[in-house]
């Protein structure tokens, strides 16, 4: 029994699939995550191996495609089974992938540009600048106060009471400019006097600071930030320098930079925006195509899986058209299309079924046949033995010297139609009662090249190529059959070549289903077979020939069928007949 | 035919005057616009390198500043191996490359401008000229090498000016865009040779 193995959708093709599908994505959204990352680092795109991989994955999944177009023309042109079905499921899944997509896609780059336009709206960059703005003033402001009260006549006066009474004085200060926070007062050698206020402005050491008057440098402790300004002035003949400052708030500085940062970043997105917008539907893109064609890659492979079934089907169908019943097509799954495998399995086989019992009812009509033929080739013979011995009766009755005249001719006649009975006989008894055979582990090689031996010497105008025989096959067989089948088929080839052509013998394995089998083909160059008699080959007592006695060909078939094997022919008249055998495979020990 | 040849011929001078002006043009650009000015020097025990970025315009890079972006300057500088015997047919090979970058912005508050160095050292400039002078310059920077012969290497160094320099989300942006990069064409130097190097 020959079978197909066919399973619906193959575990192991659908698990595959799964696998490249989750692998592509993985890779795609890792490194989508890495960019996306890397951009919200401000890092530069340190994985340049996104470039090639941006361009090699489509690139190489385009070309996929391509290679999977091209084979699906080529075979739509050959004709091949399914494939128009197939077409039609890829475009049915493309179409599936692109209707997805596409809205998926006006969706994001809709989102792209509405969140982009969100963020960039002209009341941000208002607010930022307006932010920016009021940061400055104060910072000016609080400079310039600072600046101001340093130059300020008035300032002497109470610096001169600040030694007696420094609270008091720097109250005095502070009511004159309520943003001083502090204040320290050094002598000319540089001693620190008094220090009021805020503790964060304290100079620890003066003697490093060179400014004399006016505003010393910014300091930034602890996120403080603080501004100073020198003021001189003279008590009782000594110089003292006075160090008044101002606190900003704590965090002023930082946050100040992040405003102008974020206002930076805001200017740099409002004057880049359509390009920005551009680029990240490129990225978008480049990341959503190739999913995309991944999408009808993998509808290629799927419509592959589906249709495998289906060819095989239409394959199956086809063999049971051309006659071949022995087809079944295995399945384990358990959906629609293996219910309808199954149903096909169980009409071959009940069409087996009924066309052994065909078989049968034509084998009790060839037999009656037989009978009736036999009937007459026995009683053929019969007419003239009666008549040549009633002649002899005849003369011998009639007294006449002369009966050696007739009886000479007459037990001649009588013995040569004996002599076909006799021969008519064996060869139906060898047909009737072939022994069982005898099997035993048999070379292939050995069996034919023994058969052509014979023939090689005899027939010097014919050609027989044995060439072509794998010398590693064996079978289990009755050496002694299998040789009477090679003998019979080379002997039918060589009366069909009349004289001069050639038979090639040729045996390879094949494997149908679980089992492998030999294939023994016998090619000839001969008259080959009428369309007319392709049925009656194998019939007994049916020849073409004068001489033949019809049952060569029947034997054979005997032969192969009691080896468990198949035969059958494939001819074409003028050109020659080749004969198939498969035979169950043995190994060799 | 002859005259189609004339005409032929008429239309190929003209094409090719065209054609050739605009790569003279091309091929003068270089000499007018911006360069890198590229030199190694030795103090007996280490190499020092220094690479300035000349005749460039500091118009947009004070525009940009003034709008309150930064800018970015990249000095890079490559070490060869001179190809010997029949490797002479193919490329010099590159041994190490360096790449420095400071940046500059405007600091709004101290009115002054800022260079962030390579080595993360800030400086704040009030005047233009110097402030543009040490932004487009890198000076006396050590070169990690360890080379035996000064006469089988030599170095280059090329200067690219980043007129914006794109902060984050718009970084992917510097992937895509030269519109506001600057980039000089390589300037080749001789490795001195110090202590230790053998000249061959």
């Amino acid at each position: 029994m020959k079978s197909l193995q066919t399973q619906t959708t193959s575990v192991t093709g659908l698990i595959s699939i799964i696998i490249i599908y989750i692998f592509l994505i993985a890779l795609i959204l890792v490194f989508s995550n890495q960019i996306l990352q890397d951009v919200a680092m401000g890092r530069p795109m340190a994985n340049l191996i996104f470039i090639p991989l941006a361009v090699g994955l489509p690139v190489f999944l385009i070309g996929t495609i391509l290679f999977n177009i091209f084979r699906l023309v080529r075979d739509t042109r050959r004709g091949a089974p399914g494939t128009r079905f197939k077409v039609r499921l890829i475009l049915f899944f493309a179409f599936i992938a692109l209707l997805s997509s596409i809205p998926q896609g006006i969706l994001s780059i809709s989102f792209i540009n509405t969140t982009t336009e969100s963020w960039f709206s002209p009341k941000y960059g208002e607010a930022l600048r307006g932010g920016i703005h009021i940061a400055l003033a104060y910072y000016d402001d609080r400079l310039e106060t600072l600046e101001n009260l340093q130059a300020s006549t008035s300032l002497s006066s109470l610096l001169r009471e600040a030694e007696k009474q420094p609270e008091r004085s720097f109250q005095e200060i502070k009511a004159m400019n309520s943003t001083i926070d502090f204040l320290q007062i050094f002598n000319s050698r540089g001693e620190e006097l008094t220090f009021q206020g805020e503790i964060d402005g304290r100079i620890s050491n003066f003697k490093d600071i060179t400014v004399t008057e006016g505003l010393l440098p910014k300091e930034t402790k602890q996120e403080k930030t603080i501004f100073r300004a020198v003021s001189q002035y003279t008590a009782k003949g000594e110089t003292y320098s006075a160090v008044l400052g101002t606190i900003l708030p704590e965090g002023f500085d930082k946050e100040a930079q992040n405003l102008t940062n974020t206002l930076e970043i805001f200017s740099q997105l409002e004057e880049f925006q359509r390009v920005f917008r551009i680029v990240l539907i490129l990225f978008y893109a480049s990341f959503s195509f190739p999913i995309l064609l991944l999408a009808i890659l993998i509808s290629f492979m799927l419509s592959d899986e589906i249709i495998r079934p289906i060819i095989n089907l239409e394959d199956a169908t086809r063999k049971v058209s051309e006659g071949d019943y022995s087809i079944r097509i295995l399945t384990r799954t358990k959906d629609e299309l293996s219910n309808l495998i199954r149903s096909f399995n169980h009409m071959v086989a009940e069409l087996e079924r009924s066309r052994r019992q065909l078989i049968q009812t034509e084998k009790v009509t060839t037999w009656q046949e037989i009978a009736q033929r036999m009937a007459h080739e026995i009683k053929n013979p019969l007419t003239p033995i009666k008549l040549s011995a009633q002649r002899i009766l005849k003369r011998y009755e009639s007294g006449k010297t002369n009966l050696g005249d007739v009886l000479v001719p007459s037990a001649t006649s009588i013995i040569g139609e004996v002599e076909r009975l006799n021969n008519l006989l064996t060869e139906f008894r060898d047909f009737a009662r072939l022994p069982e055979p005898k099997m035993e582990v048999c070379s292939i090689s050995e069996l034919v090249l023994s058969a052509a031996s014979v023939f090689r010497f005899s027939s010097q105008n014919v050609l027989i190529h044995t060439e072509n025989i794998d010398p590693g096959l064996f079978i289990l067989a009755d050496s002694d059959q299998i040789n009477q089948v090679f003998t019979n088929l080379i002997t039918n080839g060589l009366e069909a070549i009349n004289g001069k052509g050639e038979i090639s013998i040729r045996a390879d394995l094949v494997t149908k289903g679980n089992l492998d089998y030999c294939r023994i083909q016998i090619q000839d160059t001969g008259s080959g077979i009428q369309k007319e008699n392709s049925n009656k080959v194998f019939n007994p007592y049916f020849t073409t020939k004068e001489k033949g006695t019809g049952l060569g060909l029947s034997i054979v078939e005997r032969i192969i069928l009691d080896h468990n094997g198949q035969i059958w022919f494939e001819s074409q008249p003028g050109i020659g007949t080749t004969f198939f055998i498969d035979l169950p495979k043995a190994d060799r020990d | 035919m002859l005259n189609c040849l004339k005409i032929n011929l008429k239309r190929n001078k003209k094409g090719f005057l065209f054609f050739f002006s605009i790569f003279f043009s091309l091929s003068l650009l270089p000499l007018f616009g911006q360069e890198s000015i590229f030199d190694i020097q030795t103090d007996g025990n280490s190499l020092k390198f220094s690479l300035y970025l000349a005749n460039c315009s500091p118009k947009e890079v004070f525009e940009r500043l003034d709008q309150g972006m930064r800018s970015e300057i990249y000095f890079s500088v490559y070490l060869y191996r001179k190809a010997k015997g029949l490797r002479k047919f193919f490329s010099d090979k590159l041994i190490s490359e360096w790449e420095y970058s400071q940046e500059a912005q405007w600091d709004i508050f101290s009115k002054q401008y800022v260079i962030t160095d390579y080595k993360g050292e800030v400086k704040k400039f009030s005047q233009k000229e110097e402030f543009i002078s040490q932004f487009f310059s890198i000076k006396d920077v050590p070169l990690p090498l360890s080379i035996e012969s000064a006469d089988n290497y030599y170095a280059a160094g090329r200067t690219r000016l980043r007129t914006i320099k794109f902060l984050p989300p718009l970084n992917i942006l510097g992937s895509f865009s030269t519109s506001h990069l600057i980039t000089t064409e390589w300037e080749y130097a001789d490795i001195p040779e110090q202590r230790g190097m053998v000249r061959e």
